[in-house]
């Protein structure tokens, strides 16, 4: 048995995390939101990849673009219809509206497609990387994810739409005297950070090749926090290290519980991320990362 | 504030289970959607922070009344009152450990850490295979050895009723007291401006606490009441069902979160909607709930009673 | 022993030292006006006192005891009491029940002794007939006064204000000007407060002056000597302060 294999498939696994939840912390930083609706988002982008693959045979890299604009336009929807009108309500008003939102938007999808586990493969072949066979489109996912973050980093800091999100974030007030329109930056955070959320999810089913179910949310809603204040919540490349670092958690975690015998390894290793993020808000809640 | 009324309304039904035993079982339909809804409102409706992880409370009182029932027969009689304590205890427990490390954030880092809770407690049983691991705990034999079969079988149905309205009224007490006392100023000073309370010297962390382990003690003592005693099993799926914090939160929302109550008026409604979704529209009972407290938020976020309340001072003694 | 000794304090944001090694002391029934345009730091400066933020360096003593790392709740039962630039009252609370919440809690009285202190504070400050109404209906100038209510109801010995005069008209200012003297006379209570605008009514009222510009305190002393230091002429110059 050897740790190394572990430690690059879940680099590699967490890669993709890193993706999922930019737009967790995205939607955070803007909007002070948190969208507790996570997992459904990234859901619908798993049932956009496996559709296009079964009846057009789409690669799941053509099909994230289409999730982005699903993505996109549910997220400005969630913005005008949720969180604008209710935000003056409170925090709580907005919490448990979004966290219904989440709940109805996977029934209606096991009302459309069922309950049962579905799931594709795409099999461009495989290289070895030390000792380690590894899918060419796991590989190549997660190149494209580091990619995906490393450019709305760009955007954030490099264009003036970029600036105007962190004049809005530093300042709410001062950004409008300035004349920013809040209101659209506020509608366009949320349509791109669950745009990015749905892609997540495109990319995701590389990895559960029978793992698509209306309910698969919940557990990558408790992955996604956990990464988000990793990465101190708000932060992009934060969150995204923090996602490669959760992935290695994870798989060094479900080797270290297989090896202590435990009958049911990868429940445990979803414990210990509850765990991790009971001890980082314990020490640390501001995240592990300055970036 | 006089809590007759709702206090009134759970005695009644306490009569009703006893005197019309072959409809205990409805009746414990009904009180659990009350109890919830009341417990739920406990921490959500005075501290207005939202609890998502909120079925794990349910969860792990059940099991404490269940380990005690099957690990530990040699308690005799004494085993269901033990059992409640330990579920109790063990609800008391968790709230505070959850509580201590996230209730001093804001809002959103405790929304954060308890919509991982009850996946992360979940995991821990199945993974860890405690108490029974994935296939969870039967406790028939061992209820009809310790209490015989017929003792049993009441316990089952009118004592689990009886136990469940019990919850309720217990909570619409715990309610009654926190608000009329400190506590309750604090807590309606921290509602409305956290920061603001702070510099008058609350502590807003220790009401915050107080009104969460209160209400997962009262959950844990439903948890026990329903799945232990009233189904004589606990599967960590069952109990630690994601539904259940919907069904807590459309219950209070529509009666009306930080009203006493509330959630008898709510749990009553959504009980009969639950009933007519299941004869017209067999297997949409969840989508119906999440659609219900979608709904609630956007149009009717005070609830039926917080709305009336906000119209007359007679209501607001009365139907408090 | 003085009541209040801020030593050397630093807050930084980012980059920017919004208080940068200011000290001062005050004495018991003192009373300080901190002066200083929008920006100046003052604001912080009392953010520091009260404990909302807690010092990147050093401290703070309240009666000789070192409060550096207090929360706010710790110092407001002390005998710190704050009030508001903006009144904060709890909206949904009576007029009563607000001013009450701020005797409960400093000095851990019970219900009963709080509503006595809470009516005497009201009485005072001259709210009381309006003691039912919800805080939300009331006007501004009440509203100030509902706020200095709650901060006296806790039996306080340091009154921190906050641009309490921001506002209110010539009539109002000075009722309240007249309503602070009267606490510190009577009841020995020291008081500091922030002033940007009406500079008037600091003059007549304060014992002492701390003019800040930039984080640092350029002037110190009685009111006609520190805001006349070439320094604040130059710092305000092109102002209508007067």
């Amino acid at each position: 048995m050897d740790v190394i294999p572990y430690f690059l498939s879940g680099l590699i696994l967490g890669s993709i995390y890193g993706l999922t939840t930019l737009g967790l912390s995205l939607i955070f930083g803007v909007l002070r939101v948190v969208n507790v609706a996570h997992g459904s988002f990234v859901m619908l982008g798993a049932y956009a990849a496996y559709f296009a693959f079964i009846l057009w045979a789409w690669p799941p890299f053509a099909t994230a673009l289409l999730a982005f604009a699903i993505g996109a336009l549910l997220g400005y929807l969630v913005y005008i219809g949720v969180i604008k009108p209710l935000n003056k309500a409170g925090e709580l008003n907005v919490l448990v509206a979004l966290f219904a939102l989440g709940a109805l938007i996977a029934e209606i999808a096991r009302l459309l497609w069922g309950p049962d586990f579905v799931g594709y493969r795409w099999n461009i072949g495989s290289v070895e990387v030390a000792g380690l066979q590894i899918d060419i489109s796991k590989l190549a996912g997660a190149v494209l994810a580091l990619a995906i973050a490393l450019s709305l980093d760009l955007l954030l800091r490099r264009t003036y739409f970029g600036r105007s999100i962190r004049a809005v974030v530093q300042d709410p007030v001062g950004a409008m005297v300035v004349g920013i329109n809040v209101d659209r930056v506020f509608a366009a955070s949320a349509a791109i950070g669950i745009a990015i959320t749905t892609v997540g999810g495109v990319f995701l089913t590389l990895f559960i090749p029978v793992g698509i179910n209306p309910y698969m949310g919940g557990p990558y809603t408790l992955i996604g926090f956990v990464i988000a204040v990793l990465g101190g919540l708000g932060s992009l490349l934060g969150a995204y290290t923090a996602g490669l670092l959760l992935g290695v958690i994870e798989s060094l975690g479900f080797y270290a519980f297989s090896v202590a015998g435990f009958a049911e390894p990868s429940e445990m290793a979803l414990f210990l991320e509850f765990a991790l993020l009971l001890l980082v808000l314990l020490f640390k809640p501001t995240g592990l990362f300055k970036l | 504030m006089r809590p007759y009324i709702p206090l009134g309304a759970y005695l009644a039904l306490m009569a009703l289970a006893f005197a019309l035993p072959e409809y205990s079982k409805q009746i414990a339909s009904i009180a659990f959607y009350m109890a919830l809804g009341q417990a739920v409102n406990i921490f959500v409706g005075l501290t207005r922070y939202v609890n998502f992880g909120y079925a794990a409370f349910l969860g792990i009182g059940a099991y404490g009344l269940g380990a005690a029932i099957l690990y530990m027969p040699q308690l005799g009689i004494a085993t269901i009152p033990i059992g409640l304590a330990l579920g109790m205890g063990l609800a008391a427990l968790l709230a505070l450990t959850v509580g201590a490390i996230a209730l001093r954030l804001r809002g959103a880092y405790f929304a954060i850490a308890t919509i991982g809770l009850n996946e992360g407690i979940k995991h821990l049983i199945i993974g860890a295979n405690i108490w029974g691991g994935g296939a969870g705990l039967m406790l028939g034999s061992s209820m009809f050895k310790v209490y015989g079969r017929d003792l049993a079988l009441f316990l089952a149905n009118v004592g689990s009723a009886a136990l469940i309205l019990l919850t309720g009224l217990i909570s619409v007490l715990a309610m009654y007291f926190i608000q009329a006392g400190r506590a309750g100023y604090a807590l309606a000073a921290i509602r409305q401006d956290e920061d603001a309370a702070k510099v008058m010297g609350i502590n807003p962390t220790r009401y915050k606490l107080l009104a969460f382990v209160t209400s997962a003690v009262l959950s844990g003592l439903l948890g026990a009441a329903f799945f232990s005693l009233g189904n004589m099993q606990v599967f960590p799926e069952n109990v630690f069902f994601i539904d259940y914090i919907l069904d807590g939160l459309a219950v209070m929302f529509l009666g009306g979160a930080g009203t006493v109550t509330g959630p008898i008026v709510g749990g009553l409604i959504y009980y009969g909607a639950r009933y007519l979704v299941g004869i017209y529209l067999p297997g949409l009972q969840s989508l119906i709930t999440s659609l219900i407290v979608f709904l609630v938020m956007l149009f009717l976020p005070n609830g039926i009673v917080g709305t009336l309340n906000r119209r007359s001072e007679g209501l607001r003694t009365w139907l408090p | 022993m003085n009541l209040l000794k801020v030593d050397n304090v630093v807050k930084k944001f980012g980059g920017l030292r919004a208080v940068d090694g200011v000290s001062f002391e005050l004495e018991k029934g003192e009373f300080l006006a901190v002066v200083g345009p929008n920006g100046s730091g003052k604001t912080t400066l009392l953010n520091l006192i009260s404990g909302v933020y807690r010092p990147d360096g050093g401290r703070i003593f309240f009666e000789g005891r070192d409060i550096t790392g207090l929360p706010p709740y710790s110092r407001a039962r002390l005998g710190m009491s704050r009030a508001f630039q903006v009144p904060r009252p709890f909206p949904e609370l009576s007029v009563l029940e607000n001013v009450m919440v701020g005797a409960i809690f400093n000095g851990g009285r019970d219900l009963k002794t709080a509503r006595e202190a809470a009516e005497e504070a009201l009485r005072y400050v001259g709210l009381y007939e309006k003691r039912n109404q919800p805080a939300g209906k009331l006007t501004f100038n009440e509203l100030r006064l509902l706020e200095l209510a709650r901060a006296l109801a806790g039996n306080p010995k340091l009154l921190l204000l906050d641009e309490v005069m921001a506002g209110l008209n010539p009539r109002e200012i000075d009722a309240m000007v007249q309503l602070i003297k009267r606490l510190a006379e009577e009841r020995g209570i020291a008081a500091i407060s922030l002033v940007e605008h009406r500079m008037r009514a600091v003059a007549q009222l304060a014992h002492r002056v701390i003019v800040m510009h930039q984080g640092k305190v350029i002037a110190e002393g009685p009111p006609e000597k520190a805001l006349n230091d070439p320094k604040v002429v130059e710092v305000y110059l092109g102002r209508p302060w007067r």
